[in-house]
């Protein structure tokens, strides 16, 4: 084995070109690699030892959805990775258009995305490859991530990388007209507005600070879950967009939002509203990690509803694997003749930093 | 005296028994008691206080609902929710602390409610009893009662020697014997054995079918079969669902 060259980050245009500037920069550095796509420690294995096989004996290993082993094995090992981070509104944009999602499905897929990606991008073993690369210079950019590797790359190493790309390279200076021309159906992600709604920028705009801080290498501390992404039960599973009317028999009232977030210990600060809950209401709310029609952990707090108010309460979980998709959920554990209430804010923080 | 129809003095006495002990009435400003037919059973913003060891507790707060003529409301709670003491409260056996009952219909006592018998008196003596404060005439009332109950000779027994399902079956013949236009049904819709039991359905659900009914029970069956909305209590609040399943569910879950 000579070298390994891993690209990790969600399958966007974005991460796609990324893959095509590792995989050039290490054929005509190291020479022609075994291309492997790898998510798994076991395919990891695999595709190691057919490498080894192989004439070039170099692998080029792209990543889209890492799961905890293998990136455990990259960070221990220290091995040297190009990890893509995009802004989470961006993700979201991209999966929602190239994937025909509802923007709240995208959302809760860029959160997986964003939830596997996260150790990595916090490892310091990682180049981490943002937007804000996106108007550098080409050359630089290979010549960059080259000797992040570790790997000589000369001015003509370059312009033989860009040529074997793109054939006649002149038009293109940066690293945003490279991935515009190999795909041109993502140029409206990368400008400003991402394509997407007004609603959906407000409503997305809290949420994408939480895990904008993987940009930055920084471990997602903090997401505000907006409650646009819970469902409202009683209204054939519609997003939950208005205050709740607990009159009838007991049921979940409220969950979702299915969201990912990394592993760890978490607390979810759950603000709500009360009104005319004049007769003794009771509710259950718990966190549910669910993973192939199995429960994980079902942290519950259960208590009776004050009359009316503003209220807030906390409860702790662990979210393990990161695959586990989480809901909170509201439970009316008593039938009730009145009464509304309106979720206002949930947001989840991390309480623990699990060892590494 | 001028002589009024029947059905005419039965509610205008009606009025007289209650207008001494019927509280003020207080404004009304639950929109549940927006305009009513005024032949109605109307209860607006009833709250019944009652002062215990612990304290003041609040067994009925705010509670507003009508029944029109022939309407049938089922009263759904469960046990502590204030339904028996709703019940006493229309029927007039307690007052409410606040609110207004008006009494449009010309209502029953709960339904083969044995506790106003003189258990001295034979169950002939109540049955004349009860006809002359009803202002019904006592041969017809006394054939009815005498047809209806099936007691035979124990009607002229003192009504302290009647066994419990006995008593049952005459107070249930005399409530029967008047021609209420409101039932006040308390858990009790039928007494005696299997076929005493079909008689008492009988006259009650099918031959008085036109009548108004407030029915209190725990029997989802009767509930679901006879009323055309459901007052679900809780805690001493209520809410009037026109949706019977929707209602049932509610209580289920109470």
């Amino acid at each position: 084995m000579n070298s390994l060259v891993a690209v990790f980050g969600a399958p966007t245009p974005f991460t796609h070109a990324l893959h095509e500037l590792g995989h050039g920069m290490v054929s005509v550095l190291l020479g022609i690699p075994t291309h492997a796509h790898v998510n798994d420690f076991e395919t990891m294995q695999n595709a190691w030892a057919n490498a080894a096989t192989a004439e070039g004996r170099n692998l080029f290993m792209v990543s889209e959805a890492p799961k905890a082993a293998l990136s455990n094995l990259f960070i221990r090992a220290r091995v040297k990775s190009i990890i893509a981070i995009e802004p989470f509104d961006a993700l979201v944009a991209h999966l929602k258009s190239s994937q025909s999602l509802d923007f709240v499905s995208a959302v809760r897929r860029a959160s997986l995305y964003g939830s596997l990606m996260h150790d990595l991008a916090c490892s310091p073993s990682s180049l981490l490859i943002t937007h804000q690369w996106l108007n550098r210079d080409l050359m630089r950019v290979i010549s960059e991530m080259a000797e992040f590797l570790g790997l000589a790359c000369t001015p003509d190493d370059s312009q033989a990388i860009l040529t074997l790309l793109l054939g006649d390279a002149a038009s293109v200076v940066s690293l945003r007209d490279y991935i515009i021309r190999k795909f041109p159906d993502s140029r409206a992600i990368l400008v400003a507005d991402r394509g997407l709604t007004s609603w959906e920028h407000r409503t997305l705009k809290a949420t994408s600070h939480g895990y904008d801080t993987l940009q930055q290498g920084e471990r997602i501390q903090q997401v505000e879950w907006n409650t646009a992404f819970f469902i409202n039960h009683d209204q054939a599973h519609k997003s939950l967009a208005e205050p709740i009317d607990l009159i009838g028999p007991p049921r979940i009232v409220i969950f979702g939002p299915y969201l990912h977030l990394p592993e760890g210990e978490w607390e979810a600060e759950i603000d709500f509203k009360v009104t005319e809950s004049y007769s003794k209401n009771e509710l259950m709310i718990d966190a549910l990690v669910f993973l192939d029609g199995n429960n994980l952990s079902n942290p519950r707090i259960n208590f009776q509803l004050p009359e009316s108010g503003r209220f807030k309460i906390h409860l702790k979980f662990q979210n393990t694997p990161v695959i586990a998709s989480l809901q909170i959920r509201f439970h009316l554990t008593t039938g009730a003749i009145e009464g509304v209430f309106e979720l206002s804010r949930v947001v989840v923080r991390r309480i623990n930093v699990p060892p590494s | 005296m001028k002589l009024l129809p029947s059905r005419q003095r039965d509610n205008e006495k009606q009025q007289l028994l209650f207008s001494d002990t019927m509280p003020k009435a207080v404004t009304s400003t639950n929109s549940g008691a927006a305009e009513l037919p005024t032949k109605a059973l109307s209860v607006r913003n009833i709250c019944k206080d009652y002062h215990t060891n612990i304290g003041l507790r609040r067994v009925l707060d705010d509670v507003s609902f009508s029944v029109a003529p022939g309407e049938k409301i089922g009263v759904l709670g469960r046990n502590g929710a204030g339904k028996s003491t709703l019940v006493k409260i229309i029927g007039g056996a307690e007052l409410p602390t606040s609110g207004t009952i008006e009494r449009g219909l010309f209502m029953s006592w709960p339904l083969a409610l044995s506790g106003g018998f003189d258990g001295n008196m034979s169950g002939l003596a109540n049955t004349k009893f009860i006809a002359r404060i009803y202002d019904k005439p006592v041969d017809d009332m006394i054939a009815f009662v005498d047809d209806f109950a099936e007691l035979g000779a124990q009607l002229k027994m003192p009504v302290k020697m009647y066994s419990s399902g006995m008593r049952m079956r005459l107070a249930f013949a005399l409530t029967l014997a008047v021609d209420f236009e409101c039932f006040l049904i308390d858990e009790v819709t039928a007494v005696g054995d299997a076929r005493f039991n079909k008689k008492c359905h009988e006259a009650l659900f099918e031959r008085r079918a036109h009548c108004a009914m407030v029915i209190i029970s725990h029997d989802i069956g009767t509930i679901k079969s006879y009323c055309n909305k459901a007052l679900v209590m809780k805690n001493g609040r209520a809410k009037v669902i026109e949706d019977i399943d929707f209602a049932i569910s509610i209580y289920q879950g109470l």
